[in-house]
């Protein structure tokens, strides 16, 4: 085997390299918020809620969680201009993917909140206090703190899962090697930068959220 | 007229009747034990009292107030019965201060500073003063029985239901849970509790019942009921807690 590297000419389009890094953060840190605001409140009614706001959010978890990421994207970007409802592609793709990773957090979020023992609640209901209470005062802050470890891999997955939306031409990362590749032809160079670059993303994010966990959890 | 009165109180857990026609008044200032098997439904009856458990048939009424009208407001009517549990069951996020001062001062409103001194007088009651700042999991099983009274007493009670609070702990620290009891006794609470000591039972309470097959098969005062049982189904539960 005699191949010889050669970086010059993807290190030459760094400019473009970093616009679709740029663009993948975005992706990542806005849809993970939506997800979790998604994954807080489906949960909650999905646990809490009487079941005519259970069983569709039960629909939406399972439709979600057993179809592919990318038809869901396909649906969003070109179905629903169909129905007459357009997305610029950044749109869709965070539409898509807030979606996707709603799902996913409904149902961890859920689990959190079930292990919550009974005991807990009627404890609090025993002292007086009211269902918002219960779940403000009694049941968030264990429930997060037993969550928050599936809940933060499944954002680091969401940001690798993110090079998807690259097939509706959104200019993220992987995006940007595409088109490097296609001028330069150096293929094992390009998407070995962009691996290392997704590498050190999730690294940088799994430092960030132990982090938080510290600040949040671990202190007294 | 009694703090408390049951009239017929039926529980069923789908096909399985738990209380079977359970009446039982409480006056003010009574200490109630109630004793028997597992499975007697004791503990249920105590659960119906301050409405954690919904019922089926009769009525239950605390200082007026009908607990298993739907139109009850429970959660006032919970913030004049306390209630100990088994699990002791404080908010294990929470440190001592918090666990105590969280309804007080959620529920009724009371400020920061006040709240903290009257989380400092019911832990002085309680033998646990310097554990203030503490978490629950740095204490004892003992001692989380005794934050979780004082929990209870912070709400300032007119009655309070103890459900087999010594159960879960080991046999060293049973005593020191009673003691702060006896404490709580002496001041003039009302009391409920369902308990397997039978000792502290016929030291402290005016009354024993006696729970069997889901009603109230033999009460009286706590000595006579004791010492000289008129069923052969009490005669037999003593001797067999007491061997």
């Amino acid at each position: 085997m005699t191949y010889s590297f050669q970086f010059r000419d993807v290190f030459a389009a760094w400019d473009s390299l970093l616009d679709g890094l740029i663009l993948t953060l975005e992706l990542s840190l806005f849809t993970m918020v939506m997800g979790l605001l998604i994954g807080i409140a489906g949960a909650s009614g999905r646990v809490y809620g009487p079941a005519w706001v259970r069983r569709p959010i039960a629909v939406y978890v399972e439709a979600i969680r057993n179809t592919p990421l990318i038809v869901q994207l396909f649906l969003i970007f070109f179905g629903l201009p169909s129905a007459g409802i357009k997305f610029d592609a950044d749109t869709a793709a965070f539409v898509a993917l807030s979606i996707n990773l709603g799902a996913y957090s409904i149902e961890i979020v859920r689990a959190g909140l079930e292990a919550i023992p009974r005991s807990q609640i009627e404890a609090g209901q025993s002292l007086g206090l009211s269902g918002w209470q219960i779940f403000r005062y009694v049941i968030a802050f264990p429930a997060l703190k037993m969550m928050y470890p599936s809940l933060a891999s499944q954002f680091v997955l969401l940001m690798l899962a993110t090079s998807v939306v690259s097939q509706i031409s959104a200019q993220d990362l992987f995006h940007a090697a595409s088109i490097i590749q296609s001028r330069t032809f150096r293929d094992f160079e390009v998407y070995a930068v962009v691996a290392a670059a997704y590498l050190a993303l999730a690294m940088i994010f799994r430092l960030l959220f132990a982090g938080v966990y510290w600040l949040l959890f671990a202190r007294r | 007229m009694s703090l408390v009165e049951l009239n017929d109180v039926v529980k069923r857990y789908g096909q399985h009747t738990v209380l079977n026609g359970v009446s039982l008044s409480v006056d003010k200032g009574e200490i109630i034990a109630i004793i028997g098997r597992s499975g007697s439904g004791k503990s249920t009856l105590l659960r119906c009292v301050n409405g954690l458990e919904p019922i089926q048939g009769g009525s239950v009424t605390v200082d007026g107030t009908v607990v298993n009208d739907p139109g009850t407001d429970l959660r006032k009517l919970r913030q004049h019965v306390g209630i100990v549990f088994q699990s002791f069951n404080l908010f294990p996020h929470l440190s001592v201060e918090k666990n105590i001062t969280l309804a007080p001062k959620v529920v009724k409103h009371v400020p920061s500073g006040e709240a903290r001194r009257l989380a400092e007088n019911v832990l002085r009651k309680v033998g646990l003063a310097e554990k203030i700042d503490a978490y629950p999991d740095q204490l004892s099983g003992g001692q989380q029985q005794r934050v979780a009274i004082a929990r209870s007493l912070a709400m300032q009670p007119d009655l309070m239901l103890f459900d087999e609070i010594t159960s879960a702990l080991d046999p060293e620290l049973v005593g020191e849970v009673l003691k702060v009891l006896e404490e709580v006794a002496r001041e003039g609470m009302t009391m409920m509790l369902v308990t397997h000591e039978i000792g502290f039972a016929r030291k402290v309470a005016s009354r024993v019942v006696f729970m069997h097959e889901g009603r109230i098969w033999e009460q009286g005062p706590a000595a006579a009921t004791l010492g000289s049982p008129r069923t052969p189904e009490l005669e037999t539960f003593l001797s067999a807690v007491l061997h």
